[in-house]
């Protein structure tokens, strides 16, 4: 029998093959871009890349690159482990340049010169989380290159420095949410810090910084950020009530203050955080005996107090969202 | 042992670290987050009380379903 040897897709219109490739899973995607010269410009034509979740994967050298090349636009890398160096294609002599707009590399195991690697590449960043990951100041210069970022988690980041702080706090100036917290950061970096943060910043968790956050620093951050809506201060031992006089005097906008474990404030001196007409949740876990907590709570009665045990600023995934981040979809429509 | 309480293991060393598990109740064990470590601030907000310097780099539910008690594990530098 005389086998047809016409070939149908050709006469596919390369839209329709989109439209079917759209619903592949990337693993097969990537096995049909070996069929054919068409199939693979095709395969990896940048619609079928814009999103990737690539969470809890071993990422091999210069797979990366090649993602970033295909126009990955939102990614999240949360919990992958990443072999550097990432761009190994080496007939490439243009210079690399990603889409990238929303990238989370929460808790990725990926050395610095890898991130260096990849932040070279990105000019188009808008959200970006580091959680638990190792920076040096090079990532943080390259992380300064996205004038457009809104949202950056370095949340139990190490190896930030004074100079790295430079970058991100003078060409950030949309810079809207910061989480910061838990960086050991030295008391001058903490010093440049609150002098320097961009003045739109609305939403910033400085936790765990202990005795490198006095209560000056307080008074200096209330001046440099007057827009604050949530703010996170817990773990500074050093801070007093005069801290909290100036917060209640200053930040008129505040909705969400955390000073858990300030031990240094005395109880009698939240109650002034009660004028502030916006604020809707006070967390200070650690510090009221189960007294002085009841009282609390009906001195401040329309707000919430030690609601949130866990801080959302800057982070992507939160609550009962399980891939999405930032509230952006990165599954596949198909899966 | 009572099962309403937060309990902590024996440290134990390799030669860089220093590690703990700490069990945590059923009504405490379902507020660990899964998309995130805590940081020093969050564990002790739910109320694990330990030295400062504790380091939150593991969560070991064994089936998360059937998971009665959670195990959170610690290292310290």
């Amino acid at each position: 029998k005389a086998c047809d040897t016409f070939d149908h897709w050709h006469r596919l219109s390369e839209e329709i093959v989109l439209s079917i490739f759209r619903w592949l899973p990337k693993p097969v995607l990537v096995r049909c871009a070996r069929v054919c010269r068409r199939w693979n410009r095709l395969a990896f034509d940048e619609t079928l890349w814009r999103r990737l979740d690539l969470a809890n994967k071993v990422i091999k050298t210069g797979v990366l690159g090649r993602i970033l090349s295909r126009g990955v636009a939102v990614m999240r890398l949360a919990k992958a482990e990443i072999f550097t160096p990432l761009f190994t294609d080496l007939n490439s002599s243009l210079p690399r340049i990603s889409k990238v707009q929303y990238l989370d590399l929460s808790m990725a195991t990926v050395n610095s010169e890898g991130l260096e690697e990849l932040f070279a590449s990105c000019h188009l960043l808008r959200k970006l989380s580091l959680e638990n990951t190792q920076l040096n100041t090079n990532v943080c210069r390259y992380i300064g290159q996205n004038s457009n970022l809104e949202v950056l988690n370095l949340c139990m980041c190490s190896g930030i420095t004074e100079n790295g702080l430079v970058p991100i706090c003078n060409n950030l100036q949309r810079l809207d949410a910061l989480n910061i917290g838990w960086t050991d950061m030295t008391r001058g970096a903490v010093l440049y810090l609150v002098i320097c943060l961009p003045a739109e910043l609305t939403k910033l968790n400085l936790s765990g910084c202990r005795t490198s956050l006095l209560d000056e620093d307080i008074q200096q951050l209330c001046n440099s950020c007057p827009h604050l809506k949530e703010l996170d201060l817990s773990d500074a031992t050093m801070l007093s009530s005069a801290s909290v006089e100036c917060i209640a005097a200053s930040l008129s906008g505040l909705e969400y203050i955390a000073l858990s474990r300030c031990y240094r404030i005395m109880p009698s001196s939240l109650t002034l955080l009660g004028n502030i007409p916006t604020l809707l949740a006070l967390d200070v876990f650690g510090m009221l005996k189960e007294s002085a907590l009841l009282q609390l709570r009906q001195v401040l009665c329309n707000i919430e107090v030690n609601k949130f045990p866990f801080s959302s600023i800057a982070r992507p995934t939160t609550g009962i969202r399980r891939t999405s981040i930032w509230g952006v979809r990165v599954r596949d429509t198909a899966i | 042992m009572p099962v309403d309480q937060i309990s902590y293991s024996e440290k134990y060393f390799d030669d860089l670290y220093e590690y703990r598990h700490v069990i945590l109740p059923p009504d405490i064990a379902k507020l660990v987050p899964r998309t995130h470590l805590m940081t020093e601030t969050e564990w002790r907000n739910l109320g694990v009380q330990q030295s400062p310097g504790w380091i939150h780099y593991m969560v070991h539910a064994p089936g998360w379903y059937t998971s009665t008690r959670v195990q959170v594990h610690f290292l310290i530098f």
